[in-house]
């Protein structure tokens, strides 16, 4: 059985979706790829949104909506290692 | 009147150093804390440096405690007592006692799982009202910060043992040093070799933190 992932783990998972499509996602997408239940997803977006991370874009139609990635969500991603060595080595995870 | 501690007149100065390199060691820690901190927006590394922040502000009145209200005591050994202390070392003495307990309370919230703010509120009030209330402040508040790094040591103690890796020893030994050294402290108002001891036995605690940090610091920036 795959072992459960860490809060840190899963913010960095669906930062790497966003960016991997190319800054751009729809829920739905995230839904698919990031094993997480609506509830929890919607939940992390939440959050996500506001730390800046990533910031929320309604398209012209009114009905869409996708997520970009920010730069701060970027520094996450590319200091991520430093992140997670420092919250485990310390017990703040 | 009350002693808070004897020290060897030839062990001020290095003792005021010592002072000033947990000062150093903690302003550190709280720093780099920070700029994780600015990068992962979690709450929990926030309180971590604000904790070691406020530790390191404590050593330094501490040091500057020591410089100004050591008065001696006759055969080569210094005292603080808490009776001669006039208003500028009752001033440093009592932010140092807050600042230290706020120190460590704040440490230990980090590491809580529950998120509200009113439990690091009970806590801190708790803490400091012990030492106000008690009759001898210098005991209870040795008794109030021994007590709140022996939590901080089992915490470390159970993460170690969730998952052993070399850091979290290094923390949890850190920890376990900084506890020797308070107890040593603690009885330091009647021999000037617990202070000695304590002094030294808790810089090492800090040194062994700043190591495991600069570390972590090392292998966080190595590219994959």
């Amino acid at each position: 059985m795959a072992k459960k992932r860490s809060k840190l783990e899963i913010i960095r998972d669906i930062l790497q979706l966003i960016k991997l499509k190319s800054g751009r996602i729809k829920p739905t997408h995230i839904l698919y790829k990031s094993n997480l239940s609506y509830s929890m997803m919607s939940d992390y977006l939440e959050e996500l949104i506001s730390k800046g991370f990533i910031k929320q874009i309604n398209l012209p139609d009114g009905k869409t909506r996708t997520y970009e990635i920010t730069r701060k969500g970027d520094e996450y991603l590319s200091k991520y290692k430093l992140v997670m060595e420092f919250t485990d080595s310390f017990g703040l995870n | 009147m009350v002693q808070l501690y004897l020290i060897p007149e030839w062990f001020i100065n290095i003792s005021i150093l010592m002072e000033l390199i947990i000062t150093l060691v903690s302003f550190g820690i709280a720093f780099i804390s920070w700029k994780v901190y600015k990068i992962s927006n979690e709450r929990e590394v926030k309180f971590f440096s604000l904790g070691f922040l406020s530790i390191a502000i404590s050593y330094l009145l501490w040091s500057i405690l020591n410089l100004v209200m050591l008065t001696g005591a006759g055969g080569g050994i210094s005292a603080l007592k808490v009776s001669r202390i006039q208003t500028l070392g009752a001033t440093l003495l009592v932010s140092y006692f807050v600042l230290l307990i706020i120190g460590w309370v704040t440490l230990n919230y980090a590491t809580f799982k529950s998120k509200g703010l009113r439990n690091y509120v009970l806590l801190i009030g708790l803490s400091l009202l012990t030492v106000y209330l008690s009759a001898n402040k210098a005991v209870a508040f040795y008794y109030v910060s021994i007590f709140l790094v022996f939590m901080m040591l089992v915490h470390y103690y159970l993460e170690y043992f969730r998952r052993r890796n070399v850091r979290r020893l290094l923390t949890f030994i850190s920890f376990l040093l900084i506890l020797i050294g308070r107890l040593e402290l603690f009885f330091s108002a009647d021999s000037y070799l617990h202070y000695m001891i304590g002094h030294s036995v808790e810089l090492l605690g800090y040194g062994v933190l700043l190591i495991n940090l600069l570390t972590v610091l090392k292998s966080g920036q190595e590219k994959k």
